[in-house]
């Protein structure tokens, strides 16, 4: 049974009388300990795939399944609460609250068990992915946007989740940043066990994944 | 870092929307307070005043009904005089302390005592109830079915010699002697004591002949009968006080009526009452009708507070048109004042419950606008909706229930200074208005059994000393509640606008 399935994904709009489809009977396998990206020009449907894999939309047709169990069954709310971390392109932090703030508030979103000390678990987290206490107590439109993408991906791992799903995250950093949230969602997969999904439109980001699924007009070409 | 948490971060991180919250719960509440503030106190006036008021009725002929029932149906109704049965039924109602009423033999005479009399500069000789013919006075009596005399117990007057009545002197009348108690006034002008005995002669005249003078008819051949009654003085009395109306064509008769009034047992005036409708039936062709005219018919109650009760009670037990009658005209100004504030107060909540529902539904949906993007964020975390719409509401009801705190006072103050004088000014106008049509600011209206009991007038100053805007817990629960609840309404349009929001189109 593979960790994350999409069975025969159907994504369309429906424009009047025409569809105008996005995704077009998609099919993958998701492994632990893996990094995969999915690579697509703009309008390839990458986000739309992102978005059904997050639960934060639903497949008109076919079936996303989670250690085997359809996302469906699992309920698309608590399967984003207890099951994965998102990353986004533009961080989407709260930015009237803290670094550690932040990664707190997935911390009691969450109903997955996590150590009591919250607190000085969102710090080490923090510090792992490489905010120091000082930083962290800052509130985060205080913080470059390297440092906020960390944070966003410090609350993704916050919950203590094996699924991270990652929407462009590079894609407002300079070319070093992105070498090193690349290099920490890398470890994430290798080192800590985690599936990492990254839906991206850069080749070189592509390059440095395990698994590379292209998306063109809505469908795969293949893993690459 | 649960919602409660997210909520009071939320709160202090974002002062220049909390202030512009608070200020405007804070001005919106003070009309609100001020408006709660006002209806409290005008329900603790009219207490206070019903309070304050004699507890004290009477038992009255309903002559506005019975002019209604005549322009209804063209036909004057006889109305029968009550009977000590229902008024005993009345009497015995739980509200009543003591009760008394009077078969009053409004004409008695003496050739040898002399009446009370109280000369004005102005307006020369008010005693309306004297003859003032040589060799002949007239006088009455007052029957009291309460042996202790319900005047002495009021407080009207007290006995500064000798006693009240006894059981035994109630019941029993010989026909010819009783005994009385006396002003020590009558008693000083008559050389009368404690013990000592005077005559008075029931004579019954010939009224038919309507253009004859008080000398005319008032003399020994135009007499149809008498019978002459001995009384022992048993007690002397004085008046504690007389009632100040101000107007001396009401206060000097009413001193000279009370200096002249003789208590006898209604037994006795009962007996003097029969005698003269019976020498009267002899004389007339008429068949009157021999009921015995109770009047002074005074019930004192337990708690004024018990007033509105009480004439419930008693008007299920009266007969039709009488009615009972009480003090509380006495403040029927400030009365009026008060129903227009309370009106007016009534009208402010209801336009600034609803105006605080709208502007603050806008505001908070205008201010969740802007932290679309948040809330998108809690809930592509996955938060529930109800726990992020119980966030939005928790920020909303702590900051509106800090300017409602701060508004409770500033509020009640500012309605207490506008009211106040807003009731000032409308008691100043009515007084003047009453002055200019030479009416009391305050009369007592009604029968004139119940003028002994009334405090007499009230200025302008002693009202407004009844109109209490204290903030008291009723207030305080009311105004929170209101406020709470106008806050939880307010709230409604920002829920349906977070209900309808889509993490992903706010996200991705």
């Amino acid at each position: 049974m593979s960790f994350l399935t999409v069975e025969n994904v159907n994504y369309f709009y429906q424009d009047g009388d025409s569809k105008r489809i996005i995704l077009n009977d998609v099919s993958c396998t998701f492994e632990r300990g893996a990094f995969y990206s999915i690579l697509g020009a703009s309008g390839s449907g990458k986000t739309t795939f992102l978005s059904l894999l997050s639960a934060l939309d639903k497949p008109q047709s076919g079936m996303i399944t989670y250690e085997g169990n359809n996302l469906n069954e699992l309920g698309l709310e608590s399967y984003r609460r207890n099951k994965i971390g998102i990353i986004f392109q533009a961080y989407n932090l709260i930015p009237f609250m803290t670094a550690v703030e932040n990664v707190r508030v997935a911390m009691s979103i969450t109903e997955n068990d996590l150590p009591d000390d919250e607190l000085l678990v969102a710090y080490n987290l923090l510090d792992y992915i490489g905010i120091s206490k000082e930083k962290a107590n800052r509130t985060v439109n205080q913080l470059s946007g390297g440092e906020q993408q960390r944070v966003a991906i410090a609350r993704a791992l916050a919950t203590n989740v094996d699924l991270i799903l990652a929407d462009e995250p590079t894609g407002n950093l300079n070319e070093e940043m992105e070498e090193e949230i690349v290099d920490i969602l890398r470890e994430l997969a290798h080192e800590h066990n985690k599936c990492v999904i990254v839906v991206t439109h850069s080749s070189q980001i592509a390059e440095q994944s395990d698994v590379t699924f292209k998306l063109t007009k809505g469908s795969f070409e293949g893993e690459v | 870092m649960n919602f409660l948490k997210r909520a009071i971060i939320s709160i202090k991180r974002r002062p220049g929307k909390t202030v512009i919250l608070l200020l405007l719960v804070f001005i919106l509440g003070n009309i609100i307070s001020g408006a709660i503030s006002i209806q409290q106190a005008v329900g603790n006036t009219e207490a206070n005043l019903r309070r304050n008021l004699p507890a004290v009725a009477t038992l009255e002929q309903d002559w506005e009904g019975v002019a209604a029932h005549e322009s209804k149906t063209g036909e004057w109704p006889m109305v029968d005089w009550l009977t000590p049965e229902v008024i005993r039924q009345i009497g015995a109602l739980p509200y009543v302390k003591e009760f008394d009423f009077s078969a009053s033999v409004n004409e008695i005479f003496s050739g040898e005592l002399k009446r009370f009399n109280i000369e004005s500069d102005e307006n020369g000789n008010m005693d309306f109830e004297g003859l003032g013919i040589e060799g002949l006075e007239r006088f009455s009596l007052t029957g009291v079915e309460n042996p202790e005399i319900l005047d002495l117990n009021a407080g009207i007057i007290e006995l500064v010699q000798g006693r009240h009545f006894t059981e035994q002197e109630m019941q029993n009348f010989n026909g010819s002697k009783s005994v009385a108690v006396i002003s020590k006034e009558f008693a000083d002008l008559n050389n009368l004591s404690v013990g000592s005995t005077f005559t008075l002669d029931n004579n019954v005249y010939d009224y038919d002949d309507n253009n004859a003078t008080d000398e005319e008819i008032y003399k020994d051949e135009n007499r149809f009968d008498s019978e002459s009654y001995e009384f022992e003085v048993i007690g002397i009395f004085e008046p504690v006080a007389i009632p100040d109306t101000g107007n001396e064509w009401e206060d000097v008769p009413r001193e000279i009526q009370i200096q002249n009034r003789i208590y006898v047992p209604n037994i006795m005036s009962e007996t003097a009452i029969k005698f003269t409708d019976n020498v009267r039936n002899e004389h007339s062709s008429d068949n009157e009708n021999n009921d015995i005219p109770y009047n002074n018919i005074v019930f004192l109650l337990n708690d004024p507070m018990e007033l509105t009760d009480f004439t419930k009670a008693a008007l299920e037990l009266l007969p039709e048109f009488w009615m009972v009658n009480d003090l509380s005209n006495t403040f029927g100004n400030i009365s009026s004042s008060l129903e227009t504030l309370q009106w007016l107060a009534s009208l402010v909540l209801w336009i600034a419950i609803g105006a605080s529902i709208l502007i603050l539904s806008l505001l908070v949906t205008l201010f969740l606008r802007d932290r679309k993007y948040e809330i998108g964020i809690y809930l592509a975390l996955g938060e529930k909706k109800i726990k992020v719409i119980t966030q939005i509401m928790l920020e909303v009801i702590a900051t509106g229930i800090i300017a409602i705190t701060l508004s409770l006072f500033t509020g009640s103050l500012i309605a207490g200074n506008i009211s106040e004088n807003m009731i000032r000014r409308d008691l100043i106008a009515g007084q003047q208005d009453e002055d200019s049509s030479n009416v009391g600011l305050i009369t007592v209206g009604g029968s004139d059994a119940l003028a002994w009991f009334s405090n007499g007038e009230m200025s302008v100053e002693e009202m407004l000393a009844n109109y209490d805007l204290s903030l008291e817990a009723m207030t305080i629960v009311l105004l929170y509640s209101v406020g709470v609840g106008t806050l939880l309404i307010s709230t409604v349009a920002p829920i349906l606008y977070i209900m309808r929001l889509n993490p992903k189109k706010i996200m991705m």
